[in-house]
This record gives C-alpha cells, sequence and structure tokens, in this order.
C-alpha cells in the first residue's frame, strides 16, 4: 500500500513504562496502575486538576496524548486535527462501577461524575477538550489492535482534507492490564 | 454551622476528586462555581453536589434555580441543610 502520510511519532504505556519513539522516559514497575499513572502525572507536571476525576482510561489516554503531543501541534487550526481511536474492553471497568451504583435499589445514587465515563469516545473529548481539537474523530472497538488498518484510516483522512495532522492508536484498560500507543501522522 | 462546613469540605473533595485541593483551601464564602475559580467545577461536579446532598443528607432538589442559590457557596449549602434536615 502506497503511504501518503508520515507516521513521525509515538507514544506507548504498558508494563508501568512510557515510551516515546523507542526511548524509555518513564518505569514505576510493580506498582497498580492508579499510582503508576499518578506517579507520571507529577513526574511530567501535567498540572490539569480535571485529571483526577477522569476514570483510569481517560488517565491512560490523557497522559500517553500529552506526551506524544508536547508542542507538536502548533501552527494547526482547530478544525484540521483529527483523532481515531480504538480498543477492546471499551469503558468496561467504568461500566462495571457505574452498574454497582445502581443494582441496589434501596441504595441507589448513580454518579453522574462516572457515567459521562461510560462511552469510549469520552478519551477523545478529554484530549479535544485539552488541547482545543475541533476536528473529526473516531472510536472503533475491536478483538485486536489493527495498526495497518487505523493508518490508513487516518491517512486517509488526511488525504481527503478532513484533516491535516492525526492522532491514532489504541488505549485499552481493564483491572488486569492496560496498555496504551499513539501515533501522531501528518 | 462550621462543623458543618468542615465535614462539607471533606465531602466535596471526596465526591468530586478535588484530590490537589485541601480542606483548608476551600474558603465557606467562595463561590463554588466561579469560572475563574480554585476550584475549577462544572455542570457535572453540579450534579455530583445534588447526589451527595441526598445520599449524606436525604435531601433532593428538584428546582434548577434553586440549586443554584444553594450552591453558591460552602456556606449557603450548610445553611440550607440545616433548613432541612429532620
Amino acid at each position: 500500500m502506497e503511504t501518503r502520510a508520515a507516521t513521525y511519532r509515538h507514544c506507548e504505556i504498558k508494563n508501568g513504562k512510557i515510551i516515546l519513539n523507542g526511548k524509555l522516559l518513564f518505569e514505576k514497575a510493580d506498582v497498580p496502575f492508579a499510582k503508576f499513572i499518578k506517579s507520571a502525572y507529577k513526574h511530567f507536571e501535567l498540572a490539569y486538576p480535571k485529571f483526577h476525576k477522569m476514570d483510569r482510561l481517560c488517565k491512560l489516554a490523557f497522559v500517553t496524548a500529552n506526551l506524544l503531543l508536547n508542542n507538536q501541534l502548533e501552527g494547526y487550526a482547530s478544525e484540521d486535527i483529527g483523532i481515531v481511536m480504538s480498543n477492546s474492553n471499551s469503558t468496561l471497568h467504568t461500566d462495571s462501577k457505574h452498574s454497582k451504583s445502581i443494582i441496589d435499589k434501596d441504595n441507589y445514587f448513580p454518579s453522574p461524575a462516572v457515567f459521562v465515563y461510560t462511552l469510549p469516545n469520552i478519551l477523545v473529548g478529554e484530549i479535544s477538550i485539552k488541547y482545543k481539537i475541533k476536528g473529526e474523530s473516531v472510536f472503533f472497538v475491536s478483538n485486536e489492535f489493527n495498526k495497518d488498518m487505523m493508518i490508513e484510516y487516518s491517512e486517509d483522512m488526511i488525504a481527503c482534507g478532513d484533516a491535516k495532522i492525526c492522532m491514532t492508536g489504541w488505549v485499552d484498560y481493564t483491572e488486569a492490564d492496560y496498555h496504551s500507543i499513539i501515533y501522531l501522522i501528518k | 454551622m462550621e462543623e458543618l462546613i468542615e465535614t462539607l469540605k471533606v465531602q466535596i473533595i471526596k465526591q468530586l476528586n478535588l484530590e490537589d485541593v485541601e480542606p483548608d483551601e476551600i474558603d465557606a464564602d467562595e463561590m463554588l462555581f466561579d469560572a475563574d475559580g480554585e476550584l475549577g467545577l462544572d455542570s457535572i461536579d453540579a450534579l455530583e453536589l445534588i447526589v451527595l446532598l441526598d445520599k449524606e443528607y436525604g435531601i433532593k432538589i428538584k428546582n434548577q434555580e434553586e440549586g443554584k442559590k444553594i450552591f453558591h457557596s460552602l456556606k449557603t449549602m450548610a445553611e440550607f441543610i440545616l433548613q432541612h434536615q429532620d
């Protein structure tokens, strides 16, 4: 397949490690995800109070995107930045949390702040709010990360003029595991 | 009243996940939903405060205009709770 755009930067988080373009940026192994991601947030001085309100999936996406982008969007109009994301478990962790809050009819207090995280494209929204992105976006749920398809989709968006730069990748979280990898394509 | 305000500070920090905020940093007279305020609360937080009043104090708020007055500050919240608790 002909490559029309260039993948020139990527950030990955898994197994307690944050890797940017193949280079290890941060490591805190053998700690639970919540502690790991908070440590990363503080280490990189991300200073965004709403981070603490996000669910774990969004925290994973937010930290990955922040380290990936780091001034990379300068010069691009809000409408020219696209986001194409995917994962396997959607928002299962938060869905479960919400479900527990409504299962007991005598103690029925669903949390609005939890409920808003029961759709996976909320992570696209959180990144968009932080970076004032108003371009095209889409979220796929699939068993495996299909890197080729995601990059091709992003390249098509750029080729069609729907975006000039695009973030694409995979952000997945379960109680047992987590993995994010986001590419920047232009 | 003062005791209730201190309790509310702790409950709000927990309910709204304001991890970077200490109870002492919240002024009882400060506007809770000031766009330029320290707390940075949004519309979802307003819903969470309604849930908090229901869950912790058994008080239900159904009128939006009433909510604006009640959630003006911690002090107005505390006054409302004291007036409406059984």
